[in-house]
This record gives structure tokens, C-alpha cells and sequence, in this order.
């Protein structure tokens, strides 16, 4: 729980869950360690905001949910990736790729002089 | 979309959401003692780390709904509520709203049925109805618009102007399948009625030129779909059945398509026989190549590429010289000069009938539009009932809405709490007077006795007092009224239109009535609003 993290950038949350659910369907438990893990002590994600985001993407088509037993034997709502969210998850990481690129871009030129 | 729908699985999702949020919290709780923590505390830490469930779940739902979306099902809920703890104020709103519109509806429908409803078929605009203004020295045998049907046979050479022509008379014929004759509507027909009106068969064939060329060669009938599906049930082997028209066997050669009911909005003929048979079908007529005898109308169908001033114009030499022909004639009755200048000063007539022929229509158009106009009064003076209602009802709704405004609801919150209250009396009233028009309507095709409406009203009644025992007596009354209206209403387009006139008329009168019954029931004594109704 240090300080250092900084919160996430805005947008940001519904592309790394559509990426983590693009490996495999996860509950939303799973879904928070998951991004617990990955971004370990870096970016700080409120874990209340993790859930308006799935029903959100779940509500735009992005994902589809199905109540199964989880790990430990309890029934979990686990979420995955539709055909149309895996489209999105494409159109997001190219856009990132740009934007970053671009922004690369601009700091170059401003060591360069 | 998606949106609306959500709107009717609320409870599903919300169930859902509960259990997943559970799950989550108790996950998370079980790793943090695992972890080491004390229970308390990975309870706490759990529930600080999700922000708080309640939270969540207001987002959440937020993204089911949008907010506006949501607060108008809480206020609709709460009108909802509000109003079942005011049934006689409900109950008035909304049966005031339910007359009016129903009244109206109803009015404008049977409007629409006589005067605005063009007929089922082709191209109804460019059917005219040809007519003979002026003296014709002729035997009449019916009402209105009235030619020989030789002179029906020239028009149709016409082929200049007219697509096609026919004529028909309507005619009431005792109808038996072999057991006790009925008296049934009928029309007589040429055999280009069908062709010319473009309707198309639902089974077998319909009438052609063929079967209207020898008068008696060809004993055939046509059923309409209704008289089809009422007295043979719909039987798929009814062509080539032989039915008795006065005691005359008639084969069955088709059934008429769905919908289509003649043309004439005031006599509904159950089928159609040919012309050439009306020997049989008005027994001891023999006069059907009389130039002297005028009993059918006669329409055409305008070419596409005429109008009805050319049509018009181009048809008068023709009939001027058909005058004169016919005068030479042996068998033209003598006539005083005063008579044969009248018979020369004859024009042929070409009116647009996209609704067909019917002096029911003529009859009835004006008071109908001007009853019409009526019953949108009435209609007005519903809604000014039910405005004084709520009027009455907001004062005594100040502290309540005062209440609201000091806890922090904004002025436009409570607009919409407003409306939404309006929305559900007005949603209420339309559905109750649609329903009003509906049988209504359904009465204008079938029907049933005065005395089953009657009951229908008094058991009405009855359950609505079950229902309410707080309702009070002036309130019943208006209620009962209100049944004996829609009764009424009823009756109003039976297949008797004798009674249609002063049914109708009845109607403003018994709206009226009970509206304003409903609006004095309902103000609160000394309350200093007057009965707008009234």
C-alpha cells in the first residue's frame, strides 16, 4: 500500500481487464488479483471500480458472463471475452501503441534539441 | 435497447450483482486471514479496498439505466403508490380521462368506417361513380344513383376513359343451405365488379364477364370471407356447394378476399350473385335489359391517363346522342313537353368514389363530423376535470412536496415526480378508453344482446365496488353511467343503422352527464373550486 503507486489512467482499466480476460475467463475476484499482480506495486487500482467497468463492457457486448464453480467450489459469475470484445481489445491496443508512439515521439524531439 | 430491457429484469440483475459482490468480499476475506489478519480486520480491509458495496452498486446500476431511466421507474412506483391510497380520486381521473377518450375514439372510428375509409382495394382513387342528373322517364326500383343496366353495357364500351365498368344493387335475398331461409343481404353485380375492383379471390374463383351475359345462364354465388367464416365455419369445401337463393339452387363458385365487404360502408352483403341472375334474386323481375327500368349504380375505374373533367367533358356527346336514340325508341313512354325538355337537359354525373357508393354516408357525414367535434369537447372538458382534480390535489400535497424541497429535492426533481403522476392517470385513462372503443368496434362487426350488456355493466360495477369499498355513491352512479354509455356506444354501429343517429346523439349527452356527476362526486366540500364539467 505505498503511496508511490499512481492511480491509473482514465480508460485504461477497461483494456487491461479485456486483456487479462483475453488469456482465459475469470471471475471478478480473479480479474482484481490478477491485476494486483501485474501491475504489483506500480499502478494502484480502486478495486470498487472494477465491477461498474465489467458490467459496463458486459452491457456494451464486450464480455459475456456465466455463473460456474469456481476454485474453490463456491458458483462465481466468470466473465469472457465475446467476438466482438476480442475486436475491441485489437482497436484498443493499436490506438495505445499509437498514442504511446506519438508521445514517445514528442519526447525524443525534446531530448534531441 | 438493451437499456429497456434491463428495465424488466431488474430484480434478476440486482440478485445477481448481490452474489457477485459477496463473492468477491468473501475471497477476499478468507485470503486476508489466511494472510495472518485477525477476522475484524480483513473484514474491514476487504470492505474499505471495494469502496463500499452500496457504492458499487449505485454505479452499477447506474450503467443498467441510465439515471433519468431509473428515476422515472422509482417515480412511476411511488405515483403508483400514491394513488392506491387515493382510489376515488384514481379512480375519477382516470374513468373522466377513460369517457373522453373512449367517446372520442369511438366517434372517430365509425367516422372513419362511414365517411373517411377509402375501400380494399386497387387504387380506390380512381373509382368513380357515374350518374345519370336529370330526368331519366324511367321506372325506379331502389335509392340513389340509379341507372338501367343497358346503359351500363354502353359505359363499358366507353374504353377511352374507363378502365373498366360495372354496376351492382344491393338487395336482400332469403338465403337457406336446405333448412329455414334467412333473409340475407346480397349484391347483384355485373360480372366485371370483382375485375374492375381488383379484389382477389380467398378460395375458388369470383364473378368474370362470363357469368353476367345470358339473363339465367349462370346460377352461381360468391360468399364474402365473414358470411364464409359465420355460417359455413370456414368449411375449405365450400366451393361447388349448392346453396338455395329464394328457392333457386346457386353453386358456390368462391369466396371473396378477407376484409373486403362490398362497397357500400351501409349494406354489408353476406354474397354476391350476378346480374344476369336477378331474375331469381328479386323474384318477378324480368326487367334486366329494360332501358326504362333504373334499379343498379354504376361505376368505373378511371384510365391513368384521363381525368375526371376529360372523362366528363368526352362523355357527354355519346350521352346526348343516347338521349336522342332512345327517345325513337317504340318503347319510350310518351311524355309531356315540360318532361322531355327535362329528359334532354339530362348530364351524366362522374364523382370520385374512393369509398364507394353509400347514401348512409350522405345521410350521415354531417352529424357525424359535427358529433365528432362534440365529443372533442366533452373530451376538453374531461381534462379540465381531471386538471381541477390534481389542482385540488397538489394543495393538499404542500407539506408533502415542501418536505421534499427542504430535504434538497430540486424543482425539477419534483416536476418529473409531478408528471410522472400525470403520465400513469393519463396512460390509465387512454388505456381504459381504448378499451372502450375496442368493443366498440368489435360490436360494429358482430354484436351481442342488450340485456348481456347490461349485465356486463352491473358486474362491472360490482367488482369495481368489491374492489373499493371507500368509493363512494355519486362516484357509482357516474360509474354505472359510464357503463350505459359504452353500452350505448355498442349499439350505435349495429347492423340496424336506423338507430345509429339518435344512439349517437345519445352519446355527448351520457358522457356529459357522467363526467360531471364525477366531477362534483369528487371535490372536496368548500373546497371553492366549481365543477368544470358541468
Amino acid at each position: 500500500m505505498s503511496s508511490s503507486r499512481f492511480p491509473i489512467p482514465q480508460g485504461t482499466l477497461d483494456m487491461l481487464v479485456l486483456q487479462i480476460l483475453s488469456l482465459e475467463p475469470a471471475h471478478g475476484y480473479g480479474i482484481a488479483q490478477r491485476l494486483e499482480q501485474i501491475s504489483k506495486s506500480v499502478v494502484q487500482i480502486n478495486q470498487g471500480s472494477l465491477y461498474p467497468a465489467l458490467h459496463r463492457l458486459e452491457q456494451k457486448g464486450w464480455l459475456k458472463a456465466q455463473w460456474k464453480q469456481s476454485e474453490t467450489g463456491r458458483e462465481a459469475k466468470f466473465y469472457s471475452l465475446t467476438r466482438s470484445g476480442q475486436k475491441q481489445l485489437r482497436a484498443e491496443k493499436d490506438s495505445w501503441a499509437r498514442l504511446t508512439g506519438a508521445v514517445q515521439l514528442i519526447f525524443d524531439e525534446g531530448t534531441g534539441q | 435497447m438493451k437499456r429497456i430491457l434491463n428495465w424488466f429484469r431488474l430484480r434478476n440483475l440486482e440478485s445477481d450483482l448481490d452474489r457477485e459482490l459477496k463473492y468477491h468480499v468473501d475471497r477476499r476475506v478468507s485470503d486476508l486471514i489466511d494472510s495472518g489478519l485477525p477476522e475484524p480486520e480483513a473484514r474491514r480491509r476487504a470492505a474499505l479496498e471495494l469502496g463500499g458495496a452500496t457504492q458499487v452498486q449505485e454505479e452499477v446500476r447506474d450503467i443498467w439505466l441510465t439515471r433519468w431511466l431509473r428515476d422515472f421507474i422509482y417515480d412511476l412506483r411511488f405515483s403508483a403508490r400514491s394513488f392506491r391510497r387515493s382510489p376515488s380520486f384514481t379512480a375519477t381521473a382516470v374513468l373522466s380521462l377513460a369517457l373522453g377518450i373512449g367517446a372520442t375514439t369511438a366517434l372517430y372510428s365509425l367516422v372513419d368506417q362511414v365517411v373517411l375509409r377509402a375501400l380494399p382495394i386497387n387504387h380506390p382513387e380512381r373509382l368513380v361513380l357515374i350518374d345519370w342528373i336529370g330526368f331519366q322517364n324511367a321506372e325506379t326500383l331502389g335509392t340513389a344513383n340509379l341507372m338501367s343496366y343497358p346503359i351500363y353495357r354502353d359505359l363499358q364500351q366507353q374504353k377511352e376513359f374507363f378502365d373498366g365498368v360495372f354496376c351492382r344493387a344491393a338487395v336482400t335475398i332469403n338465403f337457406s343451405m336446405g333448412g329455414d331461409p334467412k333473409p340475407t343481404a346480397a349484391e347483384l353485380v355485373s360480372g366485371a365488379y370483382f375485375p374492375v375492383l381488383g379484389v382477389s379471390p380467398a378460395l375458388g374463383r369470383l364473378l368474370t364477364i362470363d357469368d353476367d351475359q345470358v339473363p339465367g345462364s349462370s346460377p352461381v354465388v360468391v360468399l364474402s370471407y365473414d358470411f364464409w367464416k359465420a355460417q359455413f365455419a370456414s368449411a375449405p369445401d365450400v366451393v361447388g356447394r349448392t346453396v338455395l337463393v329464394n328457392r333457386h339452387p346457386m353453386t358456390v363458385i368462391g369466396v371473396a378476399a378477407r376484409g373486403f365487404r362490398g362497397i357500400d360502408v351501409g349494406e354489408v352483403p353476406s354474397l354476391w350473385i350476378p346480374a344476369a341472375m336477378s331474375a331469381d334474386a328479386l323474384p318477378g323481375f324480368d326487367q334486366m335489359l329494360n332501358r326504362r327500368v333504373r334499379w343498379m349504380q354504376v361505376f368505373g375505374r378511371l384510365r391513368s391517363d384521363v381525368t375526371l373533367a376529360e372523362v366528363q367533358a368526352g362523355l357527354q356527346p355519346w350521352f346526348k346522342a343516347m338521349l336522342a336514340e332512345d327517345e325513337r325508341r317504340p318503347e319510350f313512354p310518351k311524355i309531356t313537353p315540360d318532361r322531355r325538355q327535362r329528359y334532354f337537359a339530362s348530364v351524366l354525373d362522374v364523382a370520385p368514389a374512393p369509398q364507394g357508393h353509400s347514401p348512409l354516408r350522405r345521410r350521415l357525414s354531417q352529424p357525424l363530423w359535427v358529433l365528432l367535434g362534440a365529443t372533442g369537447v366533452l373530451l376538453a372538458l374531461a381534462c379540465m376535470n381531471v386538471a381541477g382534480l390534481f389542482l385540488a390535489r397538489g394543495s393538499a400535497r404542500g407539506r408533502e412536496i415542501f418536505t421534499r424541497l427542504a430535504l434538497g429535492a430540486s424543482r425539477g426533481r419534483i416536476g418529473r415526480q409531478l408528471l410522472s403522476d400525470s403520465i400513469l392517470v393519463a396512460l390509465a385513462g387512454g388505456l381504459l378508453g381504448a378499451l372502450i372503443a375496442f368493443f366498440f368496434r368489435r360490436r360494429s362487426v358482430g354484436g351481442s344482446a342488450p340485456l348481456q350488456q347490461l349485465l356486463l355493466v352491473l358486474l362491472l360495477n360490482l367488482f369495481i365496488a368489491s374492489r373499493n369499498p371507500s368509493i363512494d355513491n355519486l362516484a357509482h352512479i357516474g360509474g354505472f353511467l359510464a357503463g350505459l354509455v359504452a353500452m350505448g356506444l355498442f349499439d350505435a354501429a349495429g347492423p340496424r343503422n336506423r338507430g345509429l343517429q339518435t344512439a349517437a346523439l345519445a352519446v355527448p349527452f351520457l358522457v356529459g352527464i357522467a363526467l360531471a356527476v364525477l366531477g362534483v362526486a369528487n371535490y372536496p366540500p368548500g373546497s371553492g373550486l366549481t365543477c368544470v364539467g358541468a
